[in-house]
């Protein structure tokens, strides 16, 4: 995803702490995150969330893996 | 395990994120170093296929992996470089729409009423036998196939060459005449070919994009954000967003214009007029490549059944149209747009400035419209007075919304009038080239165009046409004043034949319903906006019985005597349909490369000559086929010599406009969420519990004025059909004042019993953008 430069740090603490998601991987201006959820829906809304942050420019999907780990294990 | 497992994916997720992140940044992390170049490497505990996205017309690349036959994840393909490993929120659906739980598997035959459990052999044979009687007693005429835009290329290869080679009918039509006809009618006029010269690699380096009614932040996301990353790289680019409501696009515009419909028409033209009177039209460009035409004015909207039109073009010098322009005035069409005249001569900057590279950029805004045709053949008028067109990063690229409207419906031809690569059924010569490589007499192509889309339902609704075979398209969903065409597809004698994956508001009047397979359930190739033809293999065995669109038209030709024009083999026949399809394109300037290449590549963007791709057309740089010692040429336009036509096209009013009765204008379209008519998007739960139902977003003033609170359920009511819907004032859209939005995406409140049929007369593509509308507030009970 991409943060609205000046407002990076505050995005920033807003993914992790209102969020409560994983920030992988910062590059400038560009996020890496990681959201692990029981159910698609979960995972909307928090996508959503994201999207909805102040000084969130872009969320893009880049990976998307669905499994019951539960049974594999 | 589990714990190990999760981290494991965690990791690959973050490592295939990192790679997609745009090229020039440093990738610093571990989990970048440790990431492969191919997410086929990320989980080796999957296997992994590449495809096109299923959904919109940007034709991301998508890395599908499959466990124990059944679709378990998605990554963008870094390696495709239309989305450079991204996908948007609709792509993770993906696997999604494969598994809803109503998909259909076994063929149904209606019986007393009720959809009943069939063989394949049964309903083939009942699909045949409608289609052989009703031929033989009422003529070719009287059957109909409508596809769609979602169609692979051979499906709508195979539909094509059964109606218009076999049984001698040219009402073949598909959906992207709801979408796409004024793109490629504005094409032709103006190019003598469809589709466009440039394509995405124009956003890595244009100044300028000017989005004309085309929110691309939400219905082009990934294109959207190559445009954002553009900007972030080059300080002095600017996004101009010209619209009749104010959307997330414009949240990230430099120059937001709020537009009353129907104004383009005036603005476009206001625009050329201060190129001309300022003397910054390109002159040399103008004398090398371009002709001046006008066509028929006052040319009415398709409102009667049988509306029929031709324009009648002449010829015009530069100084005859300079005048033509001059009534359009910034003062004059600030009073038809309300946008201010300063902020007019503010974008007309944008195309005049010498040094400014211009990227136009549309979609439904201007197709969707009762003057599509002219409003495209504006837009590139600004483009060839300055010379803006044919170089890197200065083009006009008309957006799609369908993954495969071009690769399918534009290329293929599954339009009335059309045969492949641009041919049409009126020329003798264009017949005579089909029916050689179909190996058919050359009178069994009608030389008469079948019914447009619209005309088509009109038909079936009064009895001309008696049996109709949809396939991949819901049509009882997506018809402009849908009222009529539901009823008349449910009147006695009609015959009604859907191929679909789930059940839809089509399938309920449907007389047999035949369950496809789709996307990776089989083989397949569709062709996007910038010319890119993409192919995928089967990577998962469809549901139960289900059988690909291609599959089923061909059995049914078959059983109906026509085994001779599908003789290909069972294992090998998407392969087969490809090459014989292309041998219609090559030396034609739309040469597609082999079923290999295509195996082989991200895509390819035709024409592609000697395994090569063409990024830019009408180039000498990059096409092979412009003429040795031209820079530019536009080959394709033979009535021109090779040059583009500039139009002289006024503004005229939209045929049903807001009245004292009927005060709001009412513009339908798509949501973010949802793909098209919802069905296949609205079974993946997420994505339903999200935008569950329609919504009429309003302009929070005009609601004041009416007394109308966020949230409040009002009646939506036009001429023709009224709707109950939830006010929304604070969404993520906001009309103009005098203006409401209702997105078409809900079957179960279906704003197409209250929009109007009118269509562009040139193109027969629906204006779904404009009509009047009142809001009433509903009596508390
Ligand atoms: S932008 Fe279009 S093609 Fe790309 S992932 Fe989204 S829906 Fe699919």
């Amino acid at each position: 995803m991409q943060a609205d430069p000046p407002r990076l740090e505050s995005v920033k603490q807003n993914i992790e702490q209102q969020i409560g998601a994983e920030i992988a991987e910062v590059v400038e201006n560009f996020l890496v995150v990681v959201l692990e959820t029981d159910d698609d829906r979960q995972m909307k809304e928090r996508f959503d969330a994201i999207v909805n942050l102040p000084g969130v420019i872009s969320a893009n999907l880049a990976y998307y893996n669905t499994e019951d780990l539960a049974k594999n294990s | 395990m589990t714990v190990s497992r999760r981290d494991f994916i965690k990791h690959c997720a973050a490592a295939a994120a990192v790679t997609s992140l745009p090229l020039g940044l440093s990738r610093s992390t571990e989990a970048a170093n440790a990431a492969p170049l191919t997410a086929t490497a990320l989980d080796a505990s999957l296997e992994w296929g590449k495809a096109p996205c299923r959904f919109c017309g940007t034709g991301c690349g998508v890395m599908v992996g499959v466990k124990d036959g059944k679709v378990v994840s998605v990554a963008g393909d870094e390696l495709n470089p239309v989305n450079k490993g991204l996908l948007c929120i609709k792509g993770y659906s993906l696997p999604g729409i494969l598994y809803g739980e109503d998909r259909l598997t076994t063929p149904q035959i209606r019986n007393n009423g009720k959809l009943k459990d069939a063989t394949w052999d049964e309903a083939l044979d009942l699909v045949a036998n409608k289609f052989k009687e009703s031929v033989d007693q009422h003529g070719p005429k009287s059957v109909a196939m409508y596809g769609s835009g979602q169609w692979t290329i051979t499906d709508g290869y195979a539909a094509l060459k059964w109606f218009k080679g076999g049984i001698g009918s040219n009402n073949v039509e598909a959906n992207a005449r709801l979408c796409m006809a004024s793109a490629v009618t504005g094409f032709i006029t103006t190019f003598g070919a469809d589709e466009p010269m440039g394509c995405y690699d124009d956003f890595e380096k244009a100044d300028a994009f000017v989005l004309w009614g085309n929110n691309m932040a939400e219905m082009h996301p990934v294109l959207f954000s190559r445009l954002l990353e553009r900007r972030r790289k080059a300080s002095w680019v600017k996004i101009h967003d010209m619209a009749t409501r104010r959307t997330p696009t414009t949240e990230w515009a430099d120059v937001h214009y709020s537009m009353e419909p129907q104004s383009d028409l005036a603005i476009a033209n206001a625009i050329a007029r201060i190129i001309i009177n300022t003397g910054r039209y390109d002159k040399k460009f103008i004398n090398e490549h371009t002709v001046f035409k006008s066509g028929k004015e006052n040319i009415g909207y398709g409102l009667e059944d049988n509306f029929n039109f031709k324009d009648a073009p002449k010829a015009m010098t530069f100084a005859e149209y300079s005048k033509y322009v001059q009534k359009y005035t910034p003062a004059h069409v600030e009073e038809i747009s309300g946008i201010p005249a300063a902020k007019i001569k503010q974008l007309a900057e944008v195309y005049a400035d010498k040094f400014t590279k211009v990227v136009s950029l549309w979609c439904m805004g201007m197709n969707q419209h009762n003057r599509g045709t002219w409003i495209n053949n504006l837009v590139y008028n600004l483009h060839l007075l300055t010379g803006k067109i044919c170089a890197p990063g200065n083009n006009p690229l008309s957006l799609t919304g369908q993954p495969s409207a071009c690769g399918t419906v534009r290329e293929v031809g599954t339009l009335a009038h059309r045969l492949p690569s641009d041919m049409v059924v009126m020329k003798p010569r264009h017949r005579e080239i089909a029916a050689n490589i179909w190996g058919v007499p050359i009178s069994n192509i009608n030389p008469k165009p079948g019914y447009n889309t619209v005309e088509m339902f009109r038909a079936f609704d009064r009895g001309d046409i008696k049996v109709m075979w949809t396939q991949t398209t819901n049509p009882m969903v997506s018809m402009p004043n849908l009222i009529r065409y539901r009823e008349g597809a449910q009147k006695d004698g009609r015959f009604l034949v859907v191929s679909e994956i789930y059940p839809t508001p089509t399938t309920e009047v449907a007389d047999v319903v035949l369950p496809a397979a789709m996307w990776v359930e089989r083989e397949g190739m569709f062709g996007n906006t910038e010319r890119r033809t993409q192919q995928w293999n089967k990577l998962v065995d469809p549901p139960g019985e289900a059988k690909s669109d291609a599959w089923q038209t061909i059995e049914v030709a078959k059983r109906m005597g026509y085994a001779d024009l599908f003789k290909y083999g069972e294992q090998t026949y998407e392969r087969e349909l490809f090459e014989e399809y292309r041998q219609f394109t090559l030396g034609t300037g739309h040469d597609l490369g082999t079923y290999d290449q295509y195996i082989a590549a991200r895509g390819l963007r035709w024409p592609v000559v000697d395994g090569k791709e063409t990024p830019w057309r009408y180039t000498s740089k990059y096409d092979p086929y412009v003429t040795k010692g031209k820079k530019i040429e536009f080959y394709s336009n033979k009535k021109t010599g090779g040059k583009a036509v500039v139009w002289a096209r006024p503004y005229e009013p939209a045929p049903e406009v807001p009245d004292n009765e009927f005060p709001f204008w009412l513009c339908t379209g798509r949501v973010l969420e949802h793909w098209h008519t919802g069905s296949m998007t609205r079974r993946v739960p997420h994505l339903h519990r999200a935008v569950p139902e329609a919504y009429v977003e309003m302009n929070a003033k005009d609601a004041a004025d009416n007394g109308i609170q966020d949230g409040e359920k009002v009646r939506v009511k036009s001429r023709r059909g009224e709707l109950e819907l939830k006010v929304v004032l604070n969404g993520k859209g906001k009309p103009r004042r005098g203006s409401v939005f209702v997105p078409f995406f809900d079957e179960g409140k279906l704003i197409n019993e209250v929009t109007l049929d009118s269509y562009c007369p040139i193109s027969k593509e629906p204006d779904y953008k404009k009509c009047a509308v009142k809001i009433e507030k509903l009596k508390a009970i």
